[in-house]
């Protein structure tokens, strides 16, 4: 399995060229394009962390969305019921999520494979139930709303670009994981954990330590989202968060580093524009993945490689 | 009636290891299906909606077969969570497909006209309902006991179940046992969500309230394992019920809970302790 | 429990507008209208969009709001919070709306009503009823003209209160928030009516749950002479199908929410007797009128059906909006507001209902009755029905400070 697509300048400039792209856009097409595309970067990060967990330590979760939606209600708690401020608050975000990553986790890693996604999806579950339920503290079905002002009270444009550049920072920090050693234990836990064990690492703790890491960078999105929405409900946390996470894996393209991103991008485009044509769009999503998975099961990013290759820009293997 | 939908699930993945996401969908088309059919076929009568039933099963089996033929069968080699997807697109693709028919609203199925009201033992209401759902799951259950113990198709079955890879080695052919597997599950999913329709009511959002609880069963039923699907309906059943009764604000985490703790016990007692 | 994909729900977000010659000018006053039109809302939404547009058309015939042509634009909230917000926001931003409305279910009332107060616009509640959005949620931009959550409770407490032969009452509820607070201000409210009656401990179901029979037996098994239930849509006929098997008419009565719509989808398996009901503006029951006649004929030559309670909301929403922009002269928040919450309005649910400053609640009333066939409709109506007046369904001033209060 390739690593890291290797960055070769050409790479690199066509990266910063699509965030200048985006950027661009953001300015340009009205501000009804900048919240589509802030959505979009949100959910491109919260793929991109499920990505991570399934790419690199090979574990598939059904209950990702309890990250998100912890890391919406830490911070949304955070200044609701404990008036910490703003600043500090997104930082409780992050890691509440990671907290109950760390706790979740420990339990789920005992488990492989089916018997991990299942238990991964019983914890999501609880964490939802909690949210919905507890009604004095959370605000039960009816969430939190109005707290502060959304987007810290930046304009549309500007939140759209802290968004952009907290993503990129996060790529970064992703990649900067992947390379590491850490990154290599992870790597070959997940390609194979026998004979990673043999080699004297602990599968566990290994599987643990991503997990987590998983976990925070799902908690950023969930608080950015927070952020965006100016509210928190437990739908966040819920089954449909993680479906579409897991669809949009998926559909990029999974065991490689860019799946999430472009998954998240061509949902949230789809959507976008599949609504403006017909109001069947659960119609047009099925049929489109069922076809996607058939015609690429290695996702949208295995076209992006083969013609990049083909036009001379290739990896070396 | 849990039980007969949770049944067709484990049946599914214990024999090809899909998880079926779109199992709640199949069990809502069932559902609708008998809508459609009870009308139709000598309204009111206990005959007329058996049979409305049955035939709403066997359509569901068809569209079960139809799907696992042009889709599912392409991907059996792929990694589950392919599988996965593609069945999740079903349920998209099956949930916007009965709302474009049916429409929103939620319908009723008239009930058999002989099982409305309640037998009064002393002071006690029983509704009669319930018993005749139990009763026809019951049978649905001992006829497939009956078929898997005794006959060809139950022995190829179980051989498929076992070792997948022997049984291809000594010539069955893998690809007609999945799909009739797939297709029996989804005839009883469709059968239950027929039962089933005319307790409640018919709506285009049954799939996701079916599915996790029918997950719930089949995982701590032990996934494959249909006796476990039975003994853990009647588990679940009963938590619930007695939830209500204690713990009312509790009764669905503790369903999750007792999932995670058959998870890992599972995990510690089945694969020889914590070195895994 | 809601586990539908979160982009998975099929939306209608296709901009439904009804545009005229004026709209093409720009110069139109425009309804931003988000709408469950998807997910579980789907149905109720529906009605309220059709009565919607029934007074737009009809206002638009007579020339508009202040000459202007109005200008519906539907956006579909996939009855979920975080896609309501969006599409309140994107209405709002790149629509340039009037005023937003419509919302079905609370928790994307309370979304939509976050956006409208940041960005200033004018917002009212037809379907959605929390009474959050009147009390700790509330801004100055908001107004609900529906009775709400505590209100109808409140309605459902005075008429139990006036059958002096009930003795015990076992309170039954959606378990979430709306099923928690109508249980909680229903029991509040009989316990100052009726100090003698006893209210037994309160059931809770679960949201999605299609087997009621775990909650009917412990129910029944207190021998309540009637039973309050805070259940709606789905889970409510199947507690009145599956009740039937545990006698529960025979031995009990139930005292529940029946609009139209349900009225209409239980049809026959409504039980003889033994049910009352609450609605909020069933067209049999309204206040006659001039208007009232025309009205049910137009919506029914429109869309083939009776008018339910949603799409009479709908309707009576948008005239009181076009009645308090005329009186204002203008669409602007700040002229308009002290136009709603000085105003007296007057339409299809009668005449003379105003709306509080303090906390945006229209002095709406509840009806409350019994269930009765053989009417002239093809479905159960309800009869003898108590039309409940607003005023005196509503907490204080006093009282709300003091929620809001205890919230912060």
């Amino acid at each position: 399995m390739n690593v890291l697509p290797k960055m070769t300048p050409l790479r690199w400039g066509i990266a910063g060229a699509l965030i200048v792209l985006l950027e661009l856009v953001n300015r340009l097409a009205g501000v009804g394009m900048s919240l589509v595309l802030t959505e979009m970067l949100i959910l491109a990060l919260f793929a991109s962390s499920l990505n991570l967990l399934m790419s690199y330590g090979h574990m598939v979760s059904f209950g990702h969305a309890a990250y998100f939606g912890l890391g919406a209600y830490g911070f949304t708690l955070a200044v609701a019921r404990f008036d910490v401020p703003v600043e500090l608050a997104v930082f409780i975000g992050p890691i509440v999520a990671g907290l109950g990553g760390l706790v979740f986790g420990a339990l789920c890693v005992r488990l492989t494979e089916i018997y991990f996604a299942m238990l991964t999806l019983a914890c999501a579950q609880i964490t939802f139930t909690v949210l919905f339920q507890w009604y004095d503290f959370t605000g039960g079905d009816t969430g939190i709303t109005g707290f502060m002002n959304p987007r810290f009270g930046l304009t549309e444009q500007n939140f759209m670009t802290l968004v952009l550049v907290v993503l990129v920072l996060c790529l970064f920090a992703m990649a900067w994981i992947v390379k590491s050693p850490l990154g290599l234990s992870i790597r070959s836990v997940g390609q194979d954990r026998w004979r990673a064990e043999a080699l004297g690492l602990a599968p566990r703790r290994v599987q643990l330590t991503v997990f987590v890491i998983a976990s925070v960078f799902a908690g950023i999105a969930g608080t950015l989202f927070a952020v965006f929405q100016g509210s928190a409900f437990p739908d966040y946390a819920g089954l449909g968060f993680t479906l579409d996470a897991l669809i949009m894996v998926v559909l990029g393209g999974l065991n490689s580093f860019w799946g999430g991103l472009v998954g998240a991008v061509i949902l949230v485009q789809l959507e976008h524009w599949v609504l403006m044509v017909t109001s069947h769009w659960e119609l047009m999503l099925g049929l489109a993945v069922l076809v996607l998975v058939l015609v690429l099961p290695q996702g949208v990013v295995s076209v992006a490689g083969r013609l990049s290759n083909m036009l001379g820009l290739g990896r070396k293997k | 009636m849990l039980f007969l939908i949770a049944s067709g699930l484990t049946l599914i993945f214990g024999v090809s290891r899909i998880v079926n996401f779109a199992h709640g969908s199949l069990y809502m088309l069932g559902a609708f299906f008998t809508y459609a059919l009870v009308p139709l076929i000598a309204p009111g009568t206990v005959g007329g909606f058996f049979a409305s039933v049955l035939l709403a099963g066997l359509g569901v089996a068809a569209i079960g077969l139809i799907f696992e033929v042009i889709a599912l069968r392409r991907v059996y080699g792929a990694p589950e969570l392919m599988q996965l997807i593609i069945t999740v697109a079903l349920v998209l693709i099956i949930r916007d497909v009965v709302r474009w028919i049916w429409g929103p609203n939620s319908l009723s199925v008239p009930m058999p006209d002989a099982f409305m009201g309640a037998l009064l033992i002393g002071d006690n209401y029983f509704p009669i309902f319930p018993f005749v759902i139990f009763g026809a799951g019951l049978a649905v259950m001992l006829v497939m006991v009956g078929v898997i113990r005794f006959t060809r198709a139950g022995i190829l079955l179980r051989a498929g179940t076992d070792d997948r890879g022997m049984a291809a080695l000594l010539g069955v052919n893998e690809k007609l046992i999945f799909s009739s597997v797939f297709a029996v599950g989804a005839l009883l999913a469709g059968i239950a969500g027929g039962l089933a329709a005319p307790y409640g009511d018919v709506n285009y959002l049954l799939d996701t309230t079916v599915i996790v609880t029918a997950f719930i069963v089949v995982v701590i039923g032990g996934l494959g394992n249909l006796y476990g699907a039975f003994a853990a309906a009647m588990l679940v059943g009963i938590t619930k019920a007695l939830g209500i009764l204690y713990f009312p604000r509790l009764s669905m985490v503790l369903i999750f809970l007792i999932m995670a703790a058959v998870l890992l016990a599972r995990s510690l007692g089945r694969q020889g302790g914590p070195s895994r | 429990m809601a586990t539908k994909t979160r982009t998975g729900v099929s939306a209608l977000a296709l901009a439904a507008v009804l545009t005229s010659a004026a709209a093409a000018e720009g110069n139109t006053v425009k309804i931003g209208y988000v709408t469950g039109l998807s997910g579980a809302c789907s149905s109720i939404s529906e009605d309220g969009l059709n009565g919607t547009k029934l007074a737009v058309e009809e206002l638009n015939a007579k020339g508009g709001i202040l000459g202007r042509q109005i200008e519906l634009i539907v956006r579909d909230s996939q009855t979920k919070p975080d896609e309501g917000g969006k599409q309140a926001r994107e209405l709002v931003a790149s629509e340039g709306v009037d005023v937003l409305t419509g919302v079905c279910s609370s928790s994307v009332l309370l979304a939509v009503e976050a956006v409208a107060a940041e960005a200033g616009v004018p917002h009212y509640a037809i379907i959605g009823s929390t009474q959050k959005a009147n009390i700790e949620a509330f801004q100055p931009n908001f107004w609900q003209i529906q009775p709400n959550a505590t209100m109808e409770a409140f309605a459902a407490a005075a008429y139990v209160a006036k059958k002096a032969e009930w003795k015990r009452i076992q309170p039954m509820g959606y378990d979430y928030e709306w099923g928690h607070t109508s249980v909680e201000a229903f029991t509040e409210h009989l316990k100052e009516l009726r100090p003698d009656i006893e209210i037994t401990d309160p059931i809770f179901v679960k949201l999605g749950d299609n087997n009621m029979g775990p909650y009917i037996a412990p129910a029944l098994s207190t021998k309540p002479d009637a039973i309050y239930a805070a259940i709606f849509g789905g889970g409510l006929v199947n507690l009145i199908k599956q009740g039937q098997g545990f006698g529960l008419f025979e031995r009990s009565n139930l005292v529940t929410l029946t609009t139209v719509d349900a009225l209409q989808s239980m049809g026959s398996t409504m039980p003889k007797t033994g049910v009352y009901g609450i609605a909020r503006a069933p067209f049999f029951a309204l206040p006659p009128s001039e208007e009232l006649p025309g009205f049910i004929e137009s919506y029914r030559a429109a869309y083939n059906e009776y008018p339910t309670d949603w799409a009479v909301n709908g309707y009576d929403g948008i005239m009181i909006y076009a009645a308090a922009v005329e009186a204002a002269g203008s669409t602007g928040m700040d002229a308009l507001m002290p136009k709603i919450y000085g105003g007296t309005f007057d339409g299809l649910r009668g005449a003379g209902l105003t709306v509080r400053a303090f906390d945006g609640q229209m002095s709406a009333p509840a009806y409350v009755g019994a269930i009765a066939f053989g009417s002239e409709f093809p479905f159960p109506t309800l009869t003898d029905v108590d039309i409940v007046p607003g005023e005196t369904l509503m907490w204080s001033e006093d009282k709300i400070q003091a929620l809001r209060g205890a919230a912060n």
